[in-house]
């Protein structure tokens, strides 16, 4: 066989292979909008379907940052706190200077901030990191109880509220945000060399090591960008209500974990793709928003949302 | 003749295409030790797993005691009788001796609520360690014993479940020479009339110490069975591969040229236990050989920065360098492939390309520091097709290519790198004579480009074949040096054992 013929042959095998999971996700999509659709008129209109782009964008953007870190074959259970943290810092700096651009820049600093000291202590201190996040669930969701004295910051100027309530055209500023936040993150993961290097860290650690590949600082990025995703997240959420809400995000590291792997990630590291992190994000919106179209009642959601979810993964491990 | 405990007629198994062993035919004597030797890719290991009931057979029988039988999965298999010894032990490291022999079928106390009890546990474990003669003390846990002790409470633990067919694959596997020898003195004790043990390995002394009979696969054919004590090594590599053995390894004519590519004075890292100081030539192949525990692999690492520098220089053409990680070695120039390709060399879920490119991702990046894709897949295609890497599927999972591929892959990730030295730890374990003729040309071409080659070793056939001088080691010193005419393979052994 000459080269372009089996160079070819290569290619259609390796589409299909590389993206069954994706493909079965769409199909899990498929089969939710079809329910949906049939219990709720409104569920497939362009309204709804937008707001759900809107609804999911915080999971989704936290969910990118949180593809890396599980990639690397770590976790970061301090999300949550981290998002709360950047919104409240991000109110704080707002309130204080009046500048708009001071607060995004300074609240996606601070979730960087925060991942950064999650890498450190991980990577040098050999400490698990599901082990240093749990802490840092509980220290960063402290500092910002301690920091706002347990009361929301608000009377921010209505301004801010763009990022998280506003829209261009029909389309949610979130949205577009989370859009742009996945952008970045492609290129990043697929296209440069800190991407592959992340994966195959994650795939097996020693090996990279061994292939002389600076593990610990890639390991330490992961967690910074997660931090960043954070803070972003974290703004969007403050500017929704236009206040800082000390114990917003609640919970957000289990939705966040959930859309990763229900996009088909491995716990254990080298394996998940962003776009399969979409789809699980996007299904998981997608079961919220149904369920409240319908009128089930939160506390009936949450058993419904955990049985999809290990249904859905369930399917795919046969796959 | 019913002496004979297990017969295969005419196995034929087929995976998609491929025909993996094609109408075997295979009778155990009763309390034979019968070897089974074959390239990797020969059949031994589809062989095994049909046996172990791990895949089924698409045509032929398998007759046990005179009956035929149809095994259902492992379990069932070991129901019947037939347990197999993989590479990778099936024990557990924090439980004892004991526990682990009786793991599964332990004596019970109390039917009721099935509590096991302990001291009867170890009555009978020491009652199984005492038959055998075997100085172990069941209350001891597991990790404390080594290699070779392990393989043997794993065969302990396979007799107190009766088996009658013992399948063990490459059993010796992570043994120094010492366990080796007391492994087999140990393994002609369990030989009895009702134990059949079927012996798969790649070292051929190990056969002919050891086996009754040896059948030669090859291609997934039966090529024959052979009384061991009627055979030579010859005609047994003849037969699994059919070419002579001389063509093993490559004529070296030694291009030593006289500038010093690597020098390096009284290195010592924490888990060396002396400061070395040698020299590595241009075009050399310096042959670094010695048992476990010599301190081999540990040079290897302190070489590329794995782990931690406490004394010493490092030059590179004349140059000092300081070398704190495997990215500072890189950078001068200087690679290492690790011993155990699977843990330390390789990302098994990965695919070739991944494998090939990732250390050398620099190499394919665009002008906008992006990966382009064509470059990674031209560079790696090339690079597969200059190692010979079979199939030549760069989208292939490494995982599923067999172990000489493997290596080939593990040795060919530094090839784009152009390095100036290559480090070499165990590069032919556990692969086959074909692949390995074909990675000792791949180190022989280097060498006359140039490139300074150490190989660590513990097979000494290899080091005195490929070398052009020889470092012996023992507890961590050089205690000889010597270019590899002047030296046998014998005198070799008997060096690094601490012989005169």
């Amino acid at each position: 066989m000459d080269n372009s013929s089996l160079e070819r042959k290569i290619k259609s095998n390796n589409l299909i292979d590389t993206y069954k999971k994706e493909i079965g996700l769409v199909g899990i999509i498929l089969i939710l909008f079809v329910i949906f659709s049939f219990v709720s008129e409104y569920f497939l209109s362009s309204s709804n379907l937008l707001n759900i782009t809107r609804q999911i964008s915080v999971n989704f953007i936290v969910a990118i940052g949180a593809t890396f870190v599980i990639l690397s074959g770590e976790i970061d259970l301090s999300v949550g706190s981290n998002a709360a943290l950047s919104g409240m810092a991000a109110a704080f700096i707002l309130t204080s200077t009046n500048s708009i651009p001071l607060a995004i820049i300074g609240g996606i600093l601070t979730g960087g901030l925060v991942g950064s000291i999650n890498g450190l202590i991980t990577v040098f201190g050999k400490v698990q990191s599901f082990i240093v996040t749990l802490s840092m669930l509980g220290i960063a969701r402290g500092i910002t109880l301690a920091w706002s004295g347990g009361k929301p910051i608000s009377g921010l100027p209505f301004e801010f509220s763009i990022f998280g309530a506003g829209y261009w055209g029909i389309i949610p500023i979130p949205t577009i945000i989370s859009f742009i936040v996945f952008i970045f993150g492609y290129l990043y993961l697929n296209k440069t060399k800190h991407g592959i290097y992340i994966r195959s860290i994650g795939a097996n650690r020693e090996a990279a090591k061994y292939s002389a590949i600076p593990v610990s600082k890639y390991r330490i990025y992961t967690f910074i960008i997660q931090g960043l995703t954070c803070g972003i997240g974290g703004i969007i959420l403050t500017s929704k209500l236009l206040s800082a809400q000390p114990s917003v995000a609640t919970g957000l590291e289990l939705d966040v974990i959930a859309a990763v792997i229900l996009g088909g990630a491995s716990l254990s590291g080298g394996v998940g793709t962003l776009i399969g992190t979409l789809f699980g994000a996007t299904i998981m919106g997608i079961i919220s928003n149904g369920m409240n179209l319908i009128g089930i009642s939160a506390f009936y959601q949450q058993i419904v949302r955990g049985i999809i979810i290990i249904v859905a993964i369930a399917a795919q491990k046969r796959a | 003749m019913n002496n004979i405990t297990l017969e295969l007629k005419n196995i034929t198994k087929r995976f998609g295409g491929i025909t993996a062993l094609n109408k075997v035919n295979m009778s155990l004597k009763k309390g034979d030790i019968h070897a089974l030797v074959g390239e990797n890719g020969a059949g031994k290991s589809t062989l095994i797993k049909i046996l172990t009931g791990v895949h089924k057979n698409d045509a032929g029988n398998i007759i046990l005691d005179g009956s035929t039988i149809n095994l259902k999965n492992p379990i069932d298999a070991r129901k019947k009788g037939i347990v197999a010894i993989y590479q990778e032990l099936s024990l557990i490291e924090e439980l004892t001796v004991g526990q682990n022999i009786f793991l599964g079928h332990e004596p019970i106390s109390n039917e009721k609520f099935g509590i096991t009890d302990r001291k009867k546990l170890y009555k009978k474990s020491r009652e199984y360690l005492n038959r055998f003669e075997l100085e172990i003390d069941p209350e001891i846990p597991i990790k404390k014993l080594g290699m070779g002790q392990k393989r043997i409470i794993e065969i302990l633990k396979a007799i107190t479940i009766e088996a009658k067919i013992l399948l063990l694959d490459e059993p010796t596997t992570g043994m120094s020479k010492a366990e080796i020898d007391k492994f087999f003195e140990i393994i002609t004790r369990f030989k009895n009339k009702d134990l059949t043990m079927v012996y798969i390995s790649h070292h051929l002394e190990q056969v002919f110490k050891l086996s009754d009979k040896v059948t030669v696969l090859r291609n997934g054919e039966k090529i024959k069975t052979h009384k061991t004590s009627e055979v030579d090594k010859e005609t047994l590599v003849h037969d699994m591969i059919g070419e002579n053995l001389e063509d093993e390894f490559p004529d070296h004519h030694s291009k030593v040229k006289d500038e010093v590519k690597l020098e390096i004075k009284n290195l010592k890292t924490e888990e060396m236990q002396e400061k070395l100081s040698f020299q590595l030539f241009a075009g050399e192949i310096l042959g670094v050989t010695g048992i476990i525990g010599s301190g081999k692999s540990e040079l290897g690492r302190a070489l590329i920065g794995y782990s931690p520098k406490q004394y010493g220089e490092i030059k590179i053409e004349n140059e000092q360098i300081h070398i704190n990680s495997p990215v500072d070695a890189k950078k001068a120039g200087m690679v290492y492939t690790p011993e155990d390709r699977k843990t330390q060399g390789l990302f098994l879920d990965l695919k070739i390309e991944e494998n090939l490119i990732i250390p050398n991702i620099n190499k394919v990046l665009s002008n906008l520091r992006f990966i382009s894709n064509s470059l990674k897949k031209q560079l790696s295609l090339s690079t597969a097709k200059k190692l010979n890497v079979k199939p030549l599927d760069t989208n292939m999972i490494v995982k599923n290519l067999s172990g000489g591929n493997q290596q080939k892959i593990v040795f060919g990730k530094w090839l784009m790198s152009n390095p100036k030295i290559m480090i070499l730890d165990e590069p032919t374990k556990g692969i086959d004579i074909g692949a390995k003729k074909e990675v000792y040309k791949l180190i022989n071409d280097l060498a006359d480009q140039g490139v300074g080659i150490i190989i660590l070793s513990s097979e000494f056939q290899e080091i005195k074949n490929l070398s052009d001088r020889i470092l012996i080691l023992r507890n961590g010193q050089i205690i000889k040096e010597v270019k590899s005419e002047d030296i046998t393979e014998k005198q070799i052994l008997s060096s690094a054992l601490g012989g005169k």
